[in-house]
């Protein structure tokens, strides 16, 4: 493991098969994730984008090994190494009780802050529940933790008393980030944050998620399907296409510069605030997104892409280093 | 950040805050015919436990020959405390209180507001064959043993109403926790489980009952088991599906990316927020089990006599049909504590629901 690295995924792969018939029979499988790799190195953001479907959600369930939960047939392949105070651990092959050791160290923020709080706790509740599991801390420093957090996220501490029901959506996307928050994580998870709340209130939480990031010495990872978001708030972006990473890059070169064709094609959907660029460079695809049950043989895109090949059908195109830290899964374009 | 500072004002401070449950408490209490059943329900059943001291054949004091009596708390003989009309026996109190103000010795007897005790025979102190009419002493008439059927009606109600608060309370434990299972664990324990169920709830229950009454006589307990055993399987319906919806909800997600177990997840996190069923169930449950009691009871197949039971009058009132008061009187008496609790529930399901307007009010 790269010393600089906090978190490496390696081949990443999940299926989820799907069974059919009277005596249940595997009839065929969804390949959610189909060999991801990924480096998240100390203090950085990853910015993860992709339509819907393409798998980004599923990579961040599996790093923090919550998809058995649902899923228990989900088949996980591959790595996910943490740095830890103990060590480096391959947290893909640990059982749901060795994990809840170390989850402490990598929490999740959740896309619906309507759900992803339960509105029986109160709001001290909900924040001193890490706690709890990962702490030994007595009643009273669990309740100061909870007042300096709220104050941190930039709510009242006076209304930990509060129910989820009485807050707004930004208040409660606020209150789930001090939840992941209580037991100081080294990585966080932001699964689509913000793309449930507002476009105002998206700012303010984007710029209290990078005003946290430089406190609590945070590794992030951004998953969205907002390009202009991912822009902002990450350093480094790798884009996904049913169930693969195609490109992955500095913010900034991907962002101007892009090599894959589907990044290409993604980034000029973005609507420009420029009334002189109205109608220019943009890169429309054919037809739709193939059903992760059946992939066209190798590169995923090919039955999409405007320079498809007849050799794109044989081999699934490795990452390659195109520029300077700049890494696309095509061999044809630059 | 100051400018991401939510602005509390004054007035927000002083907002009170509510959980849910008292959200839904507060609104229960504008269901004014529901709240208002619920009030004369609960006190009903409350005063119901201490009802000798209102209605029976016990005095709640005695004071004879200098000294006080509790013949609540202890059984006299007849010649202890003097006795002289029909003098075998337990004291009948009733005797030694016209006995003692004829004598005028000073003894005197305090008797509860309705003096007769629901097993009570009458049939000494009352001219004619029973069943008597209702009159002035015995508001509902006695019935074909000459015993006072507005007491029996009164001990009757504690006695079905317990019942069936006993009977829903277990059998919603064993449902919860068996639905919970079923919904939590999901796969071969759920397809195990619910066909265990199905095979369950083929079992033809009258059939048990009666099989079972007539090779032991039943007693409370016996039918509190054997009703339960038939009624849990209602509430896993609904406990297993409130299970796999709430599961797959984002904050056990959360929940167990804290490292929360198992334990904590279904205790803590999906079972409170999957009670809406069972509590908006729950008097609709328990008018189904007064109903049970009432017809088993009616069947000759419930409580031995001569508990004091509903179903036992309506039997009688079925074989003794031109006494009206014996039919009239424990179907009213059932009908009204029907009809409240059903108004409860009716109350319950309207707080429970999440819109605002409300039909009822």
């Amino acid at each position: 493991m790269n010393p600089e690295n906090i978190l490496e995924v390696k081949n990443l792969k999940v299926r989820f098969p799907i069974h059919g018939g009277i005596f249940l029979k595997k009839v065929a499988e969804v390949k959610a994730v189909d060999g991801v790799t990924l480096n998240l190195t100390r203090g950085e953001t990853l910015g993860l984008v992709g339509e819907s479907g393409c798998g980004k959600s599923t990579v961040g369930k599996a790093i923090i090994n919550i998809l058995k939960f649902n899923s228990p047939d989900a088949i996980i392949e591959g790595e996910v190494l943490l740095k830890t105070d103990e060590g480096i651990i391959d947290l893909v092959k640990l059982t749901p009780t060795e994990m809840r050791k170390h989850r402490g160290n990598i929490q999740m923020i959740f896309q619906d802050p309507y759900s992803s709080l339960n509105s029986r706790l109160s709001v001290g509740q909900i924040i001193e529940e890490p706690m709890l599991y990962h702490t030994s801390m007595n009643k009273k420093e669990r309740l100061e933790k909870v007042s300096w957090l709220l104050e941190k996220v930039g709510l009242n501490p006076d209304q930990s008393k509060r129910y989820p029901h009485e807050f707004s959506g930004g208040q409660r996307q606020r209150i789930g980030i001090a939840r992941a928050l209580a037991t100081n994580p080294r990585i966080i998870i932001a699964d689509e944050p913000v793309s449930a709340l507002d476009v105002s209130i998206q700012a303010q939480v984007i710029n209290l998620l990078q005003s946290l990031q430089k406190d609590f010495d945070l590794s992030l990872i951004f998953i969205a399907h907002d390009l202009s978001v991912v822009e902002y708030i990450s350093s480094k972006i790798a884009v996904m296409y049913l169930g693969n990473i195609v490109e992955l890059g500095r913010s900034a070169d991907i962002y101007h510069k892009p090599i894959h064709p589907y990044s290409k094609a993604l980034l000029s959907a973005v609507p420009l605030p420029d009334p002189k660029r109205k109608g220019k460079e943009r890169v429309i695809l054919k037809g739709d997104v193939p059903t992760p049950l059946n992939k066209p043989t190798g590169c995923g895109f090919r039955t999409r892409c405007p320079i498809a090949r007849d050799e794109c059908a044989l081999n699934v195109p490795p990452l390659e280093l195109k520029r300077d830290d700049h890494f696309a899964a095509c061999p044809y374009s630059e | 950040m100051p400018e991401n500072k939510i602005n509390n004002t004054e007035e927000e401070k002083k907002k009170v805050s509510v959980s849910i449950f008292q959200k839904r408490w507060k609104k229960f209490k504008t269901l004014k015919r529901g709240y208002i059943s619920f009030v004369v329900i609960v006190t009903a059943f409350l005063i119901s436990f201490i009802l000798p001291l209102f209605v029976g054949k016990s005095a709640l004091l005695v004071h004879y020959n200098g000294e006080y009596y509790f013949p609540l708390f202890k059984t006299y003989q007849a010649t202890d405390l003097g006795q002289k009309r029909d003098a075998y026996g337990e004291a009948n109190y009733r005797f030694l209180k016209q006995q003692y103000s004829e004598e005028d010795q000073g003894n005197w007897v305090l008797m509860p507001f309705y003096p007769y005790g629901p097993n009570e025979n009458l049939l000494n102190e009352l001219e004619g064959n029973p069943p008597h009419p209702p009159s002035g002493e015995h508001w509902a008439g006695t019935d074909d043993r000459g015993r006072d059927v507005f007491a029996r009606l009164l001990y009757g109600f504690n006695i079905g109403l317990s019942f069936a608060l006993v009977v829903t309370f277990f059998s919603y434990i064993i449902g919860i926790a068996i639905g919970a299972i079923l919904g939590f664990y999901g796969g071969k324990v759920d397809i195990l489980g619910q066909r265990f169920i199905e095979i369950w709830g083929t079992l033809p229950f009258l059939y048990v009952i009666i099989i079972i009454s007539s090779i032991i006589n039943p007693n409370f307990f016996l039918l509190v088991l054997i009703l339960t055993l038939f009624n849990w399987i209602g509430m896993t319906y609904y406990m297993r599906g409130e299970f796999y919806r709430e599961k797959a909800r984002d904050y056990v997600a959360a929940a167990v990316s804290m490292g929360a177990k198992n334990k904590t997840v279904i205790f803590k996190h999906i079972l409170p927020n999957s009670l809406t069923p069972v509590i908006s169930y729950a008097p609709f449950a328990i008018v189904a089990n007064i109903f049970s009691l009432v017809s088993l009871d009616f069947l000759g197949f419930g409580l031995p006599p001569p508990t004091p039971s509903w179903g036992q009058l309506m039997q009688q009132g079925l074989t003794n049909i031109d006494y009206w008061w014996l039919i009239l009187t424990p179907l009213l008496a059932m009908f009204l504590t029907l009809l409240m609790i059903t108004f409860i529930g009716e109350a319950i399901r309207e707080a429970f629901d999440p819109k605002v307007y409300s039909r009822l009010r």
